[in-house]
């Protein structure tokens, strides 16, 4: 008798167990990305990755840990803000001048650039629609991006920013989905 | 003449207990069509052309969906351009009374957001 309570009890709990999973099922909404392209859609190109370096007029190279921030135009619109990668640039500093470290060796930093969608003035339908007609479609071809800012610290924390305004040509090939655009160099005085 | 007289009354019973409700959705957005439109979990329409408005949904308190008049809830539903589709809702949420029989047109001004874009930004 004990033991068929027993498990009737158990029973109960497994049931009410299962009752409370599925109602917790509202995944309306839970994208991985908040576009979901279109199965036709064949141009799936998506990223621009290329090295970065700084020099002066001396041919000596800006050493940082990295490049804050580094904004790329593509087709004339915005393609994304990016860091660069994270290098160990230590031991490889031979001067410093205006609180800034410089190198004799060339330091090239790795921009990885995934195409980013800028979504924070997305209020109405009508904003959204527009984030979608104006994304960026690369259909295989050659193009050129532009490196319009970069911006990294000095050894004051002090934000250092250049607009460089420097073009590199890149091209698409037929169904992939990156690019590797080479090195940049960018000269300050 | 008593069975005349049943039926009249049979009608103005089922007329008097009828509380049912209506919700329909018109899509003003230019260019794109909007897919998989809910309201209180309750499925509109699963795609309205621009300029196009769905038919009509009518809720009554013994329907099949789970739902108690009156009820106030939010849009959900795709916004399809060129089969690229976002998922958004709306940031105003519209009231469904007794015998209510709305209409909800989604514009190019309709306040809506992306749970996943607010979380981003």
């Amino acid at each position: 008798m004990i033991k068929n309570n027993k498990t009737t009890f158990f029973c109960f709990i497994f049931l009410a167990m299962l009752l409370v999973n599925c109602s917790k099922n509202d995944n309306i909404g839970q994208f991985d990305d908040a576009v979901v392209e279109s199965e036709t859609n064949y141009n799936k190109f998506k990223q621009i990755t290329f090295t970065l370096n700084i020099a002066n007029s001396l041919n000596e190279y800006v050493n940082v840990n990295l490049i804050d921030s580094v904004t790329l135009k593509v087709n004339g619109k915005e393609w994304g803000t990016f860091k660069s990668e994270i290098i160990d640039t230590s031991y490889k500093t031979n001067r410093i001048h205006d609180d800034l470290m410089f190198s004799n060796t060339k330091i090239n930093y790795l921009i990885i650039a995934p195409y980013k969608l800028k979504t924070d003035k997305l209020e109405t339908a009508g904003d959204f629609v527009d984030y979608l007609s104006d994304r960026i479609i690369l259909t295989p071809g050659d193009y050129v991006c532009e490196v319009s800012e970069i911006k990294f610290q000095n050894l004051k924390k002090q934000w250092v920013s250049i607009k460089p305004q420097i073009y590199k040509d890149f091209t698409v090939i037929p169904n992939t989905t990156s690019s590797f655009a080479g090195e940049i160099t960018i000269t300050i005085k | 003449m008593k069975r005349v007289a049943y039926i009249i009354l049979y009608f103005i019973i089922l007329t008097s207990c009828d509380e049912s409700s209506s919700i329909k959705i018109e899509n003003k957005l230019s260019k794109a069509i909007i897919r998989n439109i809910e309201w209180g979990g309750i499925p509109i329409s699963s795609q309205i052309l621009p300029g196009e408005t769905s038919s009509k949904i009518t809720i009554r308190d013994d329907s099949y969906y789970e739902i108690d008049l009156p009820a106030t809830y939010p849009l959900k539903f795709y916004i399809d351009l060129n089969g690229d589709k976002v998922y958004v809702q709306t940031k105003v949420s519209y009231k469904l009374g007794k015998e209510d029989d709305i209409t909800i047109v989604v514009g190019d001004t309709t306040s809506v957001f992306n749970p996943l874009l607010e979380y981003n930004n």
